[in-house]
């Protein structure tokens, strides 16, 4: 072979080489720097990450292979707030919207054991720094006056100084993500106890009879949202927590998982506009992954309601607010979660 | 012959001359040229090594990018919470200005201007009463646990233990039970309840009270509370008992607020105070100005209020009745007398602890049972 030819070919080959470099240089830290503000952790992969994609009705789904997730690591009990926010105020852009809802999930990853708080959202209490206000309120206070951890952070504190549990981390879900999350998994299957009329978003209100009902996402949103009447917020919470363990048993009944784990980064990715939380995804998928392990016996269920828990009041301005019995949330507390605890001789 | 010689075959066959007497000129027979295979595994291996240089500086400088763009949100974030805080200091928000600097301070523990607000922030928190409050808590970052082995973690819940770090020694003695629950038992049963006990009454006195009744709830499950946590629990629960009422019924806020304020605790003067004026004027407002006059009065005995002061003069004149003296001409005495404490209530009875510190060592003295109740006495007469 010439001598020039020889040189050719070495200067395309170090060129080629160095455009590689820069190539692979500019792919590892664009994906390291994207893996790391979306919370995954690019070298410790604890879900499958094979590209999926939404199956077509009928069609058959071939369970994908995954890796396992990595159950709760901790020792300590963790909590989450888990918070709906008000439509009304979200359509009518009244600033910062309240909580429309709030529910307490715990699981001691020890005893495998779960409870599940509801707090009615029109209860009187004091917001630290803020002074007495219903508990809905603790939300947007924190957000309008900037502070640290922002309104979740104000609600988390307020939680805590109502129920004495420790929480660790919150999540808003927006309606569209939940709605999207339930037609994920299929729908859900609910027995709806008595007769009771939803409304889900952009479609017409409809009845739905004391019977099972599959419901998709809307509809699942709408029987999570709806009141019977006005100032059912006990009943509503009640509901809010039967979805929640229809949930778990849609994923762990109809054998979802195997299909749903590949698909987990790409939904996080499409959802994650929708979903406001301090957790990373692997948290979450830790935390979802204990919790669908634990039997729904195990799990401890509870709201802050009438007869004893709280009282009806009228303040001075006409407000008709829920003054709360401090010694009876006390006992549902215990009964939730110090029995529960892997604190104990 | 010629096929015959044995010379003629053996070149013949390519073998080297046989002997001393060939003579004939030889072509020297090299090895096999490897080179060109040698040169392209190099250029393979330094490809390779280029391309993996590649990934690892994309890593390191992703790393860097991360660290840096995390340390200036961080960076703005303090600034802006440290400068939110002031604004809330100047304008009496305390409890948001403690809140903005103790997060300040669990970012960047270094920022002594920030301690020094906390402090201050604080001081004027609790200025309402004289309450020994909790002393402001250098927030130090915590190492990471150690978890290689049961004896180095029991050592290190120990060592936190000795230095009072009890949510330390909470979370080494679960990590040790959720490896071995059996390892060191009673011991680690001990450390726990302790702990809990510890911490809760810690978390009592700096107002955070479900938080600290539940820890001693947790520390119950080992055996019942000593009299100083117990204490503390019954007046922390005493406490929530009274702040539900606050605003959505001023008279049993007051009610509740006035056997606290007996024992000087927290913030309770400053809300009995509060209470007191706002049950006031909801009494002037159903036309009973003497039952008014006296919250005014129990309200500005405890705690100073000179925009309060006109009112609850007015409110002490309109409870003045008229008496026909012989003479024909109306005098009026008006003797109210005013008890500021308030006797028992009907379902609750606070425990009034003594002192504030409170260590696992040092349990608080409780003071007697206090039996707050009743109704304020008023007695009006006209002479």
């Amino acid at each position: 072979m010439p001598a020039w030819l020889l040189a050719v070919l070495g200067v395309a080959f170090v060129l080629a080489l160095v455009a590689s470099a820069v190539l692979v240089h500019l792919a590892v830290r664009e994906t390291v720097i994207g893996l790391t503000f979306t919370g995954l952790n690019p070298f410790q992969p604890s879900v499958g990450n094979l590209p999926g994609r939404t199956p077509e009705p009928g069609e058959t789904v071939e369970p994908a292979a995954f890796a396992t997730p990595v159950p709760w690591s901790g020792a300590e009990r963790v909590t989450i707030l888990l918070m709906g926010l008000d439509y009304r105020d979200w359509i009518e852009r009244r600033g910062y919207p309240r909580t429309d809802s709030m529910m307490l999930v715990s699981i001691d990853p020890i005893t495998r054991q779960a409870g599940m708080l509801s707090i009615p959202r029109d209860l009187w209490v004091e917001i630290p720094g803020f002074g007495h206000n219903r508990i809905n309120t603790a939300y947007p206070s924190g957000e309008v006056n900037k502070l640290p951890g922002g309104g979740a952070a104000l609600a988390m504190r307020t939680v805590e100084s109502v129920t004495g549990v420790p929480i660790q981390y919150y999540a808003i879900i927006e309606f569209s993500a939940f709605e999207r999350m339930i037609d994920e998994i299929g729908g859900i299957d609910v027995l709806v106890p008595e007769r009771i009329k939803i409304s889900p978003i952009g479609r017409l209100s409809r009845w739905l009879e004391a019977k099972p009902y599959h419901l998709d996402g809307a509809e699942a949103l709408a029987y999570a949202r709806v009141r019977k009447a006005a100032g059912d917020d006990f009943g509503r919470a009640a509901r809010q927590q039967q979805v929640a363990l229809a949930v778990i048993d849609r994923i762990v009944g109809f054998d979802v998982l195997p299909t749903l784990l590949p698909r987990i980064p790409a939904l996080y990715e499409e959802l994650r506009s929708g979903i406001i939380t301090n957790m990373t995804l692997d948290q979450m998928v830790s935390f979802g992954w204990t919790a669908i392990q634990i039997p729904k016996s195990d799990i401890r269920r509870g709201v802050i309601g009438p007869p004893n828990m709280v009282g009806f009041h009228t303040l001075p301005d006409g407000q008709q607010v829920i003054r709360p019995v401090p010694d009876q949330i006390r006992i549902l507390r215990d009964q939730l979660f110090t029995e529960t605890s892997a604190i104990g001789p | 012959m010629t096929s015959s010689d044995p010379t003629r075959r053996t070149r013949s066959a390519g073998a080297p001359p046989a002997g001393p007497d060939d003579t004939q000129p030889r072509r020297a027979i090299r090895p096999a040229d490897r080179r060109p295979w040698l040169l392209l595994g190099a250029v393979g291996v330094i490809a390779l090594l280029a391309l993996v240089l590649a990934a690892g500086t994309g890593y390191t400088s992703a790393v860097s990018s991360v660290q840096l763009t995390l340390a200036g949100q961080s960076a703005s974030a303090i600034d802006d919470q440290f400068n939110l805080g002031v604004e809330d200091l100047l304008a009496g928000r305390f409890d948001l200005a403690s809140q903005r600097f103790e997060y300040v301070l669990s970012l960047d523990p270094g920022r002594s201007d920030a301690a020094e607000l906390l402090e201050r922030a604080r001081e004027a928190l609790f200025e309402p009463t004289s309450t020994p409050g909790p002393t402001p808590t250098p927030i130090t970052p915590t190492p990471t646990l150690d978890v290689a082995s049961l004896d180095g973690l029991f050592g290190q819940a120990q060592v936190a233990f000795a230095s009072n770090d009890w949510g330390r020694v909470i979370e080494a003695a679960l990590v040790i039970r959720s490896r071995d629950p059996d390892y060191r038992r009673t011991e680690l049963n001990s450390l726990l309840a302790q702990a809990l006990r510890a911490r809760g009454v810690q978390r009592i006195l700096a107002r955070d009270f479900e938080l600290g009744i539940y820890d001693l709830a947790l520390a119950e499950r080992f055996g019942p509370l000593d009299g100083g946590a117990a204490s503390w629990r019954n007046t922390a629960a005493f406490y929530t008992f009274a702040n539900s009422f606050f605003v959505v019924d001023w008279a049993r806020a007051a009610e509740n607020f006035a056997s606290l304020c007996n024992g000087d605790l927290w913030d309770a003067c400053f809300k009995y105070a509060r209470a007191a004026m706002e049950y006031g004027h909801q009494l002037m407002a159903s036309g009973t100005p003497c039952a008014a006059a006296t919250q005014y009065a129990n309200s500005l005995n405890t705690r100073a209020n000179p925009a309060l002061e006109p009112t609850a003069t007015w409110a002490a004149q309109s409870c003045w009745t008229p008496t026909p003296s012989p003479t024909g001409s109306a005098t009026a005495t008006p003797t109210i007398t005013v008890s500021p404490t308030v006797g028992p209530s009907a379902t609750h009875t606070a425990t009034l602890p003594g002192a504030a510190s409170d260590t696992p060592t040092s349990t608080p003295s409780p003071s007697p049972t206090s039996s707050p109740t009743s109704t304020p006495t008023e007695t009006a007469t006209t002479g």
